[in-house]
């Protein structure tokens, strides 16, 4: 266990695909920054005709490769508790069994993680082993190595509020929103603790601010917070803002533009 | 919040960075451990000039052990035959010293009548069994139940000279084995 934490990275590599749904976007980061190698649109990794699994298997070459997917299959869960063990164990121990409480299918059938917060939060992610199996094996089928597979709302979060000097920082975005074809996914923060997680779905830009207001109620109700900030990250969307700064306004929100999140976006999505 | 390290992926990627930092230090570790390994045994080196002085002297002592060993066995012989008879003597002390005298006068006290007096008592070292002694009896019955009743321990009675006053002052010898 020392060796694997010692000697094995769980580091994204340096060149990673961006899975969406109906997208597929690889990039290479090269001294800080993101260049795109390839993208293309596709329903899936296994539903890629022979042609775009042959182009895409050419571009990737035989070096270790990542896959960021976006938060369809992954359930999030975020847990308060009045006491924590400082064991790591223990913790997924106790966050098991409260997600059983709430949550009615087999969690042997998926892969779960748990992370700390900070203070006494703990945020629980849930991934269906088949999922993951799908993307390695399609890998694994191409003889690529794939030796990291994360998401794209984890790593959000991590580059809004993960870690270092910036959690010192007042002015990061309250709310943090993620839409993918026709996922959103919002994130609310407080001091760079996230509180309150929401995957919801949309298909208009009408079903988006009625989600988005809906969820404000909710925190406002549950957590008497108002945020005012959000970043808003729009990947693959099945529709189109006409007017972002209308809706953001009508919602009350201010956007907040976060650099060196541009992999999460689709040009001209918005 | 602490960055979150989400990877579900079942291969990870070899951190070789840390993996060589790792291997480069264990190396080092190891040529350290080595050269100071080796540094034990080139140890005179750090030794000072004292250090270097005795270690001199007892070699050139090491030298001659043999030669040492021999003359201290003959010293060691040469003692013994000059010290056996004196140890000897000690011993003999030693045995002496464990007779008990009071043993024989109790049972001196036991066997001599209550009217006879004893006046002298020596008991020679050679002879710690033997028991010479001078007595006094105020009537010539009581000598004769003292003879009697020392019969048992090899009496001989060297001399019997009665006094003026009557009395008979004998001299006699006894052995405390009978």
């Amino acid at each position: 266990m020392v060796i694997d934490k010692l000697f094995f990275s769980y580091r994204r590599p340096a060149r990673f695909c961006v899975i969406g749904a109906g997208h597929l976007a690889c990039f290479q980061e090269k001294r800080k920054r993101f260049h795109r190698l390839h993208s293309m649109d596709t329903p899936g990794m296994l539903k890629m005709s022979p042609d775009d699994a042959t182009r895409l298997g050419s571009r990737l070459g035989d070096r270790a490769w990542g896959a960021i997917l976006r938060s369809d299959a992954f359930i999030f869960n975020i847990f308060d508790f009045d006491q924590l063990p400082r064991s790591t164990a223990k913790r997924l121990e106790l966050a098991q069994w409260r997600l059983q409480k709430v949550f009615p299918e087999d969690i042997s059938l998926f892969i779960h993680r748990v992370f700390h917060l900070g203070g006494k939060r703990l945020l629980s992610v849930l991934l269906p082993q088949k999922d993951a199996r799908m993307v390695e094996d399609w890998f694994k089928g191409q003889r690529v190595p794939l030796t990291f597979l994360g998401n794209s709302t984890v790593e959000l979060m991590n580059r809004l509020w993960g870690g270092g000097w910036r959690m010192l920082h007042n002015n990061s975005p309250r709310i943090m929103i993620e839409l993918d074809h026709q996922l959103g996914v919002a994130v609310f923060q407080e001091s760079n603790r996230p509180y309150f997680i929401r995957k919801f779905r949309c298909d208009s830009e009408e079903a988006f601010q009625r989600e988005i207001r809906k969820t404000l109620e909710y925190v406002k109700g549950n957590y008497g917070r108002t945020p005012r900030s959000v970043a808003f990250f729009p990947g693959r969307p099945g529709f189109k803002l006409a007017d972002p700064a209308r809706t953001w306004r009508e919602l009350d929100l201010n956007p907040v533009q976060v650099p060196g999140t541009e992999v999460f976006t689709v040009q001209g999505a918005v | 919040m602490r960055y979150l390290h989400l990877n579900v992926a079942s291969s990870r990627r070899l951190n070789l960075w840390r993996y060589w930092g790792v291997m480069v230090l264990l190396l080092g570790l190891a040529v350290v451990l080595i050269w100071s390994g080796l540094g034990q045994f080139d140890y005179e080196n750090g030794l000072t000039a004292k250090e270097k002085k005795e270690m001199l002297s007892l070699r050139e002592a090491d030298r001659n052990f043999p030669e040492r060993m021999q003359r201290f066995q003959e010293e060691i012989k040469e003692l013994k035959r000059r010290w056996n008879p004196q140890v000897r003597f000690a011993n003999t002390l030693i045995s002496r010293k464990a007779f008990s005298f009071i043993k024989g006068l109790d049972l001196l006290e036991k066997a001599l009548p209550e009217s006879v007096y004893l006046q002298r008592l020596a008991i020679e070292q050679d002879r710690p069994t033997l028991l010479q002694m001078e007595v006094l009896a105020p009537a010539f019955a009581d000598l004769i139940q003292a003879y009697r009743r020392l019969s048992a321990y090899q009496l001989e009675v060297n001399s019997e000279v009665r006094d003026k006053n009557g009395r008979y002052r004998v001299s006699l010898s006894m052995r405390t084995k009978p």
